[in-house]
């Protein structure tokens, strides 16, 4: 069946194969299209006319499209503000309570009222953002730095430095963030400071980073344009921080901007145990633990720490996922 | 086939119509910003039952598209905007999914592209089958024959068909008591000696239970010398029919797949690319469908198992009946497996007809371009610019640089008794993956190493790179060894040497722009200051063709031979003496291929390059090599001239692979 010519005719030169009849079915005969309908371009020519774009700027094309980044991101530009000059919202001090105002509603001045020290509820929301914003933005780095720097090592030299590192990440992760933190900041409850715990969540937070870290470098590792470079000359340590590690950074920034959230909420259930922050320091999670007290009579005292709390939680829990879908569209849901 | 029998399927083409008449369809893609983008326009081809069909074009060309519109498998936004598809004269252009459903399986098949991600790796693959034979309520002990399959199957049609019951399978619990039986009755039946021999052999091959039915048993039984009523009442009462596993089975060992039983308990990732695709052969062949699509059914595999699938399921459907729509980038294996060619262009069928008649007289340029382009069809070495005395000043040039190179030695790269030994996980003995292979590569030449996957031609690249130690053996580049340099004498060899890898899509780092890309080597090596390297970026993108405007884009702006293009500039930058190309043109379309083909020539003509070109493909072997490898399973084969190997293969397996260029045999006359 495969051979038509047994159909064919002989022309009358009697040559087979250059000129031939043949019968063709219906619908099957010879057809070529007008070739002004079908102009002919170049074999592979460039769209020159298509703006150019890098991977970031793709991610920013569908970020800035996104209404999940839009408004997260005006909130967290709020709280940023709010975090950076408090003095914008509030004309008091935070520390200066009258006791005579003690649990006094809402008043001219003083738009959430007053706690049980008699405290302006209102200022002490505003002052508390800077502490929660800098607890998480600073734990975050320090995780991603930390885990980012040993997640690289372990997947790119493998061998027994990954199975060494592995384990040791293993027993970390074995530990559970919150006790491991109440545990550690136990040992220094009569010296506490912001550091203290920002340093504590990252001891017991870089773990997550680093498994992503390593299983993205393993990844951009075993990918041909290392071998490419390689063979133009390039040395192992060039790759990792030339091409390995820049490869690597979607997932980790994804799991950076998710985490975040869950630092701000570590922070402040650590200063509702009371081992957190000192209590001098203003903070969401000491207000929450002070006001849980009266929580029966004056549910607003405890009412207006705990929503700044979860609308900045919220508010990085939706950029987080905005990110991810921008920088890994394979995750993206429909 | 007889030109009877050939007039007689004519004939019974004419009378049935066609099978499938698709007219002036077009099909959309709505993207993002809502703007339709037209896939497919005013398309229209026709296949009759019994018949090949190949739609030929490259990627994007709307050739996929129209075939799923066919089947109803649109991917995402795609829709059926106009026109008309009809199956079997039933309009199916629009109807609801529902539909389809039933459509798909029993009227239409499909055989996908790629065996490596079409088969659910979690099943066995007679799980898989199962699903297709049960999905359409498959009746597994019946073979289901079309009325014209059987007015096509020639000499068969000639036997008695009594109804449903003839089409009874063979089912393997009653095999060895048929066997016995039969070989009772050629013994009363006098036949004795080679005779019976023969016959036994001849029924221990065709009877697969699940495949055989009750009149091939018979007609078996008749021509091997037994009486027919005796041959008769035998197959009436041992062939009562088969299991679901027999079926399956049969269907896998239809499909080609050798001891299927056995196969059908396994699962995925325990075949290679070629069993998978019978596998999906199988599958969609299960429900006997009159349509059978087969997109690209061997694009990702070898040649020679190509070959062997595609001659099997040409077999297959000729028996079956079953009209092939079928979809590929190659022109010369449309034309030698499809009676009727459509070529596709921009979503535009450009040409269409019998498909030697297109091959030998394509009339639109398009499909000129095509024939012109396709390496199986081509017969010689491409010519270059310079020889082509496009440029009379550089052809000066490329002479005086002979002649300083004659003080050199005449083979830049000297490759000696190379072993390298893998440790497979979970054995013991270790895996030789090249085993003693040694050639050389002459000054300004093109070597090219042929051979399937696995056949250990890659490594030897990589060992000629350094990117590999080899457990024996030298590499000499320009009479040193290469195993002695150290980081210094390693850079300047890197410099000289440069690589353009298969994967265009991997090769380049997506972070990086195309003027960091081409100007990494030259960073490496720290040449020349900024601006200097830019200049000789803008150089090197003129010299493979590509505009200045590129430099500030990024690898996933640009096509799969675009990149290839940007590789090779990057390869160039340092101006190196020898190219390894590990099937650096594999994994583009002809066209583009074509193009990329005579970039490389002409880049050799000016700059007087060696390459070693790394290939699995022989036809493009013959438009660049001037001496060719051949290897197998790690071991040298083969070597020699080009013309020599095509004009006068010396073994078995070189032959084997010239036989299985797709296409190489027609005849071409150009216009």
């Amino acid at each position: 069946m495969t051979n038509n010519t047994t159909e064919n005719e002989l022309n009358e030169s009697g040559e087979p194969g250059t000129e031939y009849f043949m019968e063709t079915l219906p619908g099957q005969d010879r057809y070529v299209a007008p070739i002004e309908e079908t102009p002919l371009q170049d074999v592979d020519s460039v769209d020159e006319s298509a703006p150019a774009t890098s991977m970031w700027a793709d991610a920013w094309r569908t970020l800035r499209r996104n209404p999940l980044f839009i408004i997260s991101g005006l909130v967290i530009i709020f709280i940023i503000v709010v975090a950076l000059a408090p003095g914008l919202f509030t004309k008091q001090d935070p520390n200066a309570c009258d006791l005579a105002n003690s649990l006094s509603p809402a008043e001219s001045g003083h738009p959430f009222g007053f706690d049980l020290q008699g405290c302006d509820v209102y200022t002490r929301v505003v002052y508390g953002t800077r502490t929660s914003l800098s607890v998480g933005v600073f734990s975050t780095l320090m995780v991603v730095l930390i885990g980012t720097l040993i997640g690289a090592i372990a997947g790119f030299c493998g061998g027994w430095i990954d199975a060494v590192l592995s384990r040791i990440t293993d027993i970390f992760f074995a530990l559970p963030m919150l006790l491991g933190a109440i545990v550690v900041l136990q040992m220094f409850k009569s010296s506490k400071s912001i550091w203290k715990v920002v340093l504590v969540l990252a001891l017991f937070g870089w773990v997550g980073v680093c498994r992503i870290a390593r299983s993205a470098v393993l990844e951009a590792k075993n990918l041909e344009f290392n071998t490419a470079s390689t063979a133009l000359g390039s040395t192992p340590m060039r790759n990792l921080f030339r091409h390995i590690l820049p490869n690597s950074l979607a997932p980790i920034i994804v799991i950076g901007t998710t985490s975040l959230a869950s630092y701000i909420v570590a922070e402040a259930t650590l200063s509702f145990l009371g081992v957190g922050l000192p209590t001098t320091t203003v903070s969401w999670g000491g207000d929450i633990s002070s006001a849980q007290t009266n929580l029966q009579t004056d549910p607003l005292v405890l009412f207006y720490p705990s929503a700044a709390l979860a609308i900045t939680v919220l508010a990085f829990i939706m950029m987080g996922d905005a990110v991810k879908d921008a920088l890994d569209p394979k995750s993206r849901t429909a | 086939m007889t030109d009877n029998s050939k007039a007689q399927m004519l004939a019974m083409q004419k009378e049935h119509g066609p099978l499938l008449e698709v007219k002036d369809l077009a099909v959309d893609f709505t993207t993002d910003t809502g703007k339709p983008v037209h896939a497919v326009r005013s398309s229209s081809f026709t296949v009759y039952p019994g018949q090949w069909v190949a739609i030929v074009g490259e990627s994007g060309s709307g050739k996929s598209t129209s075939a799923m519109a066919v089947l109803g498998l649109l991917p995402g936004t795609g829709h059926v905007v106009g026109g008309s598809i009809k199956l079997d004269g039933q309009e199916i252009a629009g109807a609801k999914q529902s539909e389809f459903d039933k459509l798909r399986g029993t009227k239409m098949g499909l055989v996908p592209q790629d065996p490596m991600s079409n088969l659910n790796p979690v099943w066995r693959i007679g799980t898989q089958v199962k699903e297709a034979l049960k999905a359409n309520n498959m009746d597994v002990a019946h073979e289901k024959r079309s009325a014209l399959a059987k007015a096509l199957a020639g000499e068969d049609a000639a036997v008695e068909l009594k109804g449903n019951d003839d089409e009874t399978f063979l089912g393997s619990k009653d095999l060895p008591a048929l066997m016995d039986e039969a070989k009772k009755a050629l013994t009363a039946a006098g036949v004795t000696g080679e005779a019976f021999d023969k016959a036994v052999a001849r029924f221990t091959s065709e009877w697969v239970p699940g495949s055989e039915t009750r009149w091939r048993v018979a007609d078996d039984l008749i021509k091997a010398g037994v009486a027919d009523d005796q041959a008769w009442y035998l197959a009436k009462k041992y062939v009562t029919g088969s299991t679901m596993e027999d079926r399956i089975a049969g269907l896998l060992s239809e499909a080609g797949l050798p001891d299927a039983a056995t196969r059908a308990r396994q699962f995925p990732h325990e075949f290679s690319g070629g069993m998978r695709q019978r596998a999906l052969i199988a599958i969609g062949l299960a429900c006997r469908p009159d349509l059978l699509i087969a997109d690209e059914p061997t694009s990702a595999l070898d040649v020679t198992v190509q070959k062997k699938i595609l001659d099997h399921l040409h077999m297959l459907t000729d028996s079956l009946g079953t009209a092939v729509l079928f979809i590929t980038h190659d022109l010369g294996l449309a034309a030698e497996r499809a009676q009727h060619i459509v070529v596709m262009y921009k979503g535009q069928v450009v040409e269409s007809g019998p498909s030697l008649e297109v091959l030998q007289h394509p009339q639109h340029p398009y499909t000129k371009r095509l024939v012109a382009a396709a390496p199986s069809l081509a017969s010689q070495r491409i010519i270059s610019a310079k020889e082509r005395g496009e440029n009379a000043d550089a052809l000066l040039d490329h002479k005086i640089a002979d002649e300083n190179e004659l003080e050199k030695s005449e083979h830049i790269i000297t490759v000696d008794h190379l072993t390298k030994e893998f440790k497979l996980p979970r054995k013991k003995e270790m895996f030789k993956a090249v085993d003693d292979v040694s050639f050389s590569v002459k000054r300004g030449t093109t070597l090219a190493i042929v051979g399937e996957s696995g056949s250990g031609k890659s490594t030897v690249a990589n060992m000629v790179l350094h990117l590999l130690e080899p457990t024996s053996g030298k590499v000499f580049y320009e009479g040193r060894d290469t195993s002695t340099f150290k980081a210094k004498d390693l850079l300047g060899f890197r410099r000289h040497v440069q690589p353009v890898f298969q994967n265009p899509y991997g090769s380049l780092d997506p972070m990086y722009s195309i003027f960091r890309s081409i100007e990494e080597p030259l960073r490496i090596h720290k040449i020349g200051d900024s601006k200097w390297r830019a200049n000789r970026v803008k150089e090197l993108l003129d010299m493979v063709e590509m505009p200045q405007s590129v430099m500030g884009r990024y690898p996933n702006e640009l096509s799969g031979g675009q990149r290839q293009r940007i590789a090779i500039a990057r390869a160039m930058a340092l101006d190196p003496d020898v190219i390894v190309c590990d099937e650096a043109v594999s994994a583009l379309d002809v066209l583009v291929q074509d193009q990329v083909l005579h970039l490389l020539n002409d880049l050799q003509a000016e700059k007087g390059l060696s390459y070693l070109f790394i290939t699995h493909d022989l036809a493009v072997v013959r438009q660049i090599a001037d001496e060719v490898v051949v290897m197998q399973h790690g071991k040298l084969v083969e070597h020699a001239t080009t013309d020599e190997v095509f004009d006068h293969p010396q073994k078995q397996y070189t032959r084997d692979l010239l036989d299985a260029i797709p296409g190489g045999k027609l005849q071409l006359g150009l216009d």
